[in-house]
């Protein structure tokens, strides 16, 4: 496979709302941001691709106004309909096909110019679901009432992973929630769609991401560290809830194993130093835990509980904060992009981890994770 | 060395206004299986899907392609979708390309649809303009597409004129009384579409595009599968695709800029130099007549200000030196999402040699173009017989 | 002039649209079931065999034809539910509530929909689907006003 090095990346300070930015300037400050951050220009970018919500901005073919913001005025730019991961992967295989040599990924979500629920509202299909009302929320309540009951996790073990995210976001400024929350006050938050409480859920965000990416010798003449992209995968579910064995994050194991194959992964709880994943409800995050192998089926309260994926852990998650800090929806899988490349690369700032040499970060899509998309970078 | 890449299967749906006997996933489905029957394989086969639709709106369901994925076999596969407006057809079949050519995956299926008959089309396209600045003035697209008309015709009056346009009208229509799965099919006069209804001056209703349900697919497979799979692969010779900064004040609409870019770029990959020599058909995304004298400018078919004396020549006819939209092209069917991986589907049946009663004879290279949004999109992929 | 930096504007708007989605014909075949005979039908995959409900005219785990009706339920066991408390909006019946997967006898999946808010609605229960009455009864999905603890009755419609 021919290298492709992740060498440059900027994300916003995520804001529950940010009034004084428009998608457009938001988009324009991180492509910007990125660029700088491994010295080129917009000049220097063969294609532009990039990943929005239609629905969640509001207009029609989001990138007919905000092509130029990114950079896009008389390039090579597409746009994927889904999570910002997605639009890393594509950028990627431009890349590896050896006709292009650089590419600017750049994904943004801006809820808090519209419900971000509705917009999950409109995921569900006209005849079995809307009529329901059924929304994200409402999938993820399901899914995690599914996976509790199969393996007997306890209420807490979610109520867990918030306590050990938000401390982590503490150390991230970056994330939109900087302050610790005790297991008290998560067990005590409102209930959204029970089981899921309101400290267990990512919060509404507007925020924007941009990485760049290049081919080897590129990567390796820009001076700053790239991360490596040694492996990738992305794939989808069934659609109907029943249809699909809610207890377990299918398609997050099945892009996770592709991804471990390219990358020669074979023990991932050894060889990763570092996982970010996109968790929009905290029990999710204990579900990847098994999807992506870092224990046995049934044993992610246990790995929880071990410290094996806090901070200083054996092998930390979400050192970021994760989505339940920032959930800029679109561009959430991209800013996990961004974070693991800036780890293994020694590039990050405050919540820098010592010694990642691997990191797998994570993407999600549609209700209760239908979709999913990962990406492994190293040093 | 690029890995070789081909078309090599295709299915589309009969385009009709309105579907009524499938839902949007059946829908998609029906093309998809009759692709994959045209590549004599199975979703099993397939190593990833790629789905394309425009906005939203028009169907009313959000990231519909994770509704509509299990109904083509992409449960448990890799799959996107591609949204980049009235060029995401094209687009779709690009990204396709880029998973096979990448080295990643060997077997790709492409589909593209739209189903406009479960929504209102004309306001889907109105919320494609700027809230804060269009949206209050925008009525949908045969206004953009007259001003377009109005530009080209200022430009080059007397040279190109209203009777042009209507010369590809007839032409178009004409050509699809031979596809059996184009929507209109008509036989008509240039005198009548020059009394046909005004729509938004100058265009007149024949001189305008329907609104159609439908889908499209494609199977794109690598070179060794390719070859196992059909005798006479499509050969994906040349790909290029150009985004334009929206003002509408800024975009030369008579002569795009993206359109001369995405078409160099082809060129120079498929090492074309005399495109209207070189090529022997092309397939372009006219919705509105006016637009297929514009794209053979900006394709470099003919030079500016020259679309009124190429159609005259009869050169583009179906019997012509270089027949433009044998299939009918936007004129005859026009399911938005689809449209531009149509034009692609066809100019690759034309290299396959299974275009059937609208088959030109003898095609080696065949060109598909497209344009989206407020005219700045545009794509160009380029189809050949060899390698 | 004195320019001064501008106060925040908001420019509100509401982007609504009205459709009519053909159902095709195995929903439709489903949801006239429902509202003309209160019976729920699934339908079978001629690949995998798999009984779907509710059913689509493809099976969406692998992608084949479904090919038989069965009628299934009317029992059926929850297997996961989730609460919508008194604050939830847009579900079909008034808040609070319960949406449910059910797997109904017969069925090789669970179908999504709603109970009331009834602690003996758990996972493991057996439900009953209760109808609407047939005047209130249009061909949609909720025509089954909800799911509700089985009494033993075989909850057949008032």
């Amino acid at each position: 496979m021919d290298e492709v090095g992740v060498v440059g990346w900027a994300q916003t300070e995520h804001r529950q709302a940010m009034e004084r930015e428009t998608h457009l300037s938001m988009i324009f400050q991180v492509v910007n941001e990125a660029l700088s951050s491994c010295g080129m220009t917009i000049h220097d970018i063969d294609v532009v691709i990039d990943a929005g919500s239609d629905f969640l901005d509001g207009r029609g073919i989001s990138t007919c106004i905000s092509v130029d913001a990114m950079g896009g005025h008389f390039k090579e730019e597409s746009k994927v309909a889904g999570d910002g991961m997605l639009a890393a992967i594509y950028a990627f295989m431009r890349i590896a096909s050896g006709l292009f040599s650089t590419a600017l990924v750049v994904a943004y979500g801006k809820s808090s110019e519209s419900d971000p629920i509705k917009q999950t509202r409109a995921m569900c299909e006209p005849f079995y679901l809307r009529p329901l009302g059924v929304d994200g929320m409402t999938a993820a309540a399901l899914q995690a009432r599914a996976f509790m009951h199969h393996y007997g996790v306890s209420e807490e073990a979610p109520a867990a992973v918030a306590v050990k995210n938000r401390a982590a976001g503490a150390l991230n400024h970056y994330a939109q929630l900087q302050s610790h929350v005790t297991l008290e006050e998560v067990m005590g938050s409102h209930e959204l769609v029970s089981p899921v409480r309101e400290l267990e859920a990512s919060p509404v965000t507007d925020g924007a991401c941009a990485v760049v990416l290049a081919q080897g010798d590129i990567a390796r003449s820009l001076g700053a560290r790239p991360a490596w992209i040694a492996g990738m995968g992305h794939s989808v579910e069934a659609y109907s809830l029943g249809s699909r064995d809610l207890h377990k994050a299918a398609s997050a194991s099945r892009a996770a194993s592709k991804a471990y194959a390219m990358a020669g992964v074979t023990d991932p709880r050894s060889q990763l130093g570092l996982v970010e994943l996109s968790e929009y409800c905290t029990h999710q995050e204990l579900m990847m835990y098994e999807a992506f192998g870092l224990c046995g089926e049934g044993e992610a309260a246990g790995l929880l509980e071990s410290g094996a994926t806090a901070r200083g852990g054996e092998i930390p998650v979400n050192v970021s904060g994760g989505a339940l800090c920032a959930n800029p929806l679109v561009a959430t899988g991209l800013v996990r992009l961004a974070e693991a490349s800036a780890q293994v690369s020694g590039r990050s700032e405050g919540h820098r981890l010592e010694g990642v040499k691997r990191a797998l970060a994570h993407g999600a899509g549609g209700l209760a994770m239908q979709s999913a998309a990962c990406m492994i970078v190293e040093e | 060395m690029t890995r070789p890449v081909a078309v090599v299967g295709t299915g589309q749906t009969k385009y009709v206004s309105r579907r009524e006997d499938v839902n949007v996933p059946e829908l998609v489905r029906e093309a998809a299986l009759r692709a994959l029957d045209d590549a004599g394989i199975t979703p099993r086969d397939v190593d990833a899907v790629v789905i394309g639709s425009a906005p939203e709106i028009f169907e009313g369901v959000n990231n519909p392609e994770l509704w509509i994925g299990p109904a083509i076999g992409a449960t448990g596969k890799p799959l996107m979708r591609i949204h980049t407006g009235g060029t995401v057809g094209a687009s779709t079949t690009i990204a396709s390309f880029y998973h096979v050519v990448s080295g990643m995956f060997d077997v790709v299926l492409a589909v593209a649809f739209e189903k406009l008959s479960d929504g209102v089309a004309q306001y889907g396209l109105s919320a494609c303009y700027d809230p804060l600045w269009d949206r209050d003035f925008a009525c949908g697209a045969p206004r953009l597409a007259a001003l377009q008309a109005r530009q080209y015709l200022a430009r080059h009056e007397p040279d190109v004129s209203e009777e042009h346009a209507a010369m590809v009208a007839v032409k178009n229509r004409k050509n699809a009384l031979l596809n059996p799965c184009a929507q209109l099919q008509l036989e008509i006069t240039v005198q009548d579409v020059m009394e046909s209804a005004p729509v938004a001056t100058p265009l007149k209703l024949l001189d305008c595009c329907p609104t159609s349900d439908g889908a499209a697919a494609m199977v794109i497979a690598e070179d060794r599968k390719a070859r196992k799979m059909c005798s006479r692969p499509a050969w994906i010779a040349g790909v290029g695709t150009c985004s334009e900064s929206p003002y509408v004040p800024h975009v030369d609409m008579a002569y795009p800029e993206s359109c001369v870019r995405a078409a160099q770029q082809a060129y120079q990959m498929a090492w074309i130099y005399d495109p209207p020599n070189e090529l022997d058909m092309a397939e372009v995304y006219e919705a509105f007549s006016f637009q297929e004298l514009i794209w053979s400018e900006a394709l470099g078919f003919c030079g500016p200000g020259e679309g009124g004396k190429l159609i005259e020549s009869g050169r583009t006819a179906m019997d012509g030196a270089f027949p433009i939209n044998p299939s009918g092209g936007v004129l005859s069917a026009n399911p938005i999402g689809a449209s531009a991986m149509i034009r692609q589907l066809e100019a690759a049946m034309q290299v396959m040699g299974k275009a059937g009663e609208h088959q030109v004879p003898g095609v080696g290279k065949a060109l598909a173009h497209s344009w989206g949004g407020a005219i700045q999109f545009s794509t160009v992929t380029i189809f050949s017989s060899d390698l | 002039m004195e320019l001064k930096p501008p106060e925040l504007v908001y420019l509100e708007g509401e982007t609504r649209c009205d459709y009519e989605w053909a159902t095709g014909e195995v929903v439709g075949v489903f949801l006239t079931a429902l509202r003309d005979h209160a019976r729920i039908l699934g339908a079978a995959c001629s690949g995998c065999g798999g009984v779907a409900v509710p059913p689509q005219s493809y099976c969406e785990s692998c992608g084949g034809e479904m090919s038989d009706w069965r009628e299934v339920g009317p029992r059926g066991i929850v297997m996961s539910w989730a609460g919508a408390n008194g604050e939830f909006e847009g579900g079909p019946v008034p808040s609070p509530f319960r949406y449910v997967l059910v797997r109904l006898a017969g069925a090789d999946t669970e179908m999504l929909h709603v109970a009331p808010d009834d602690e003996r609605v758990k996972v493991g229960a057996t439900v009953v689907p209760e109808f609407k009455p047939p005047a209130e009864r249009e061909g949609a999905i909720t025509d089954i006003k909800w799911f509700v603890p089985d009494a033993g009755t075989g909850g057949r419609e008032r």
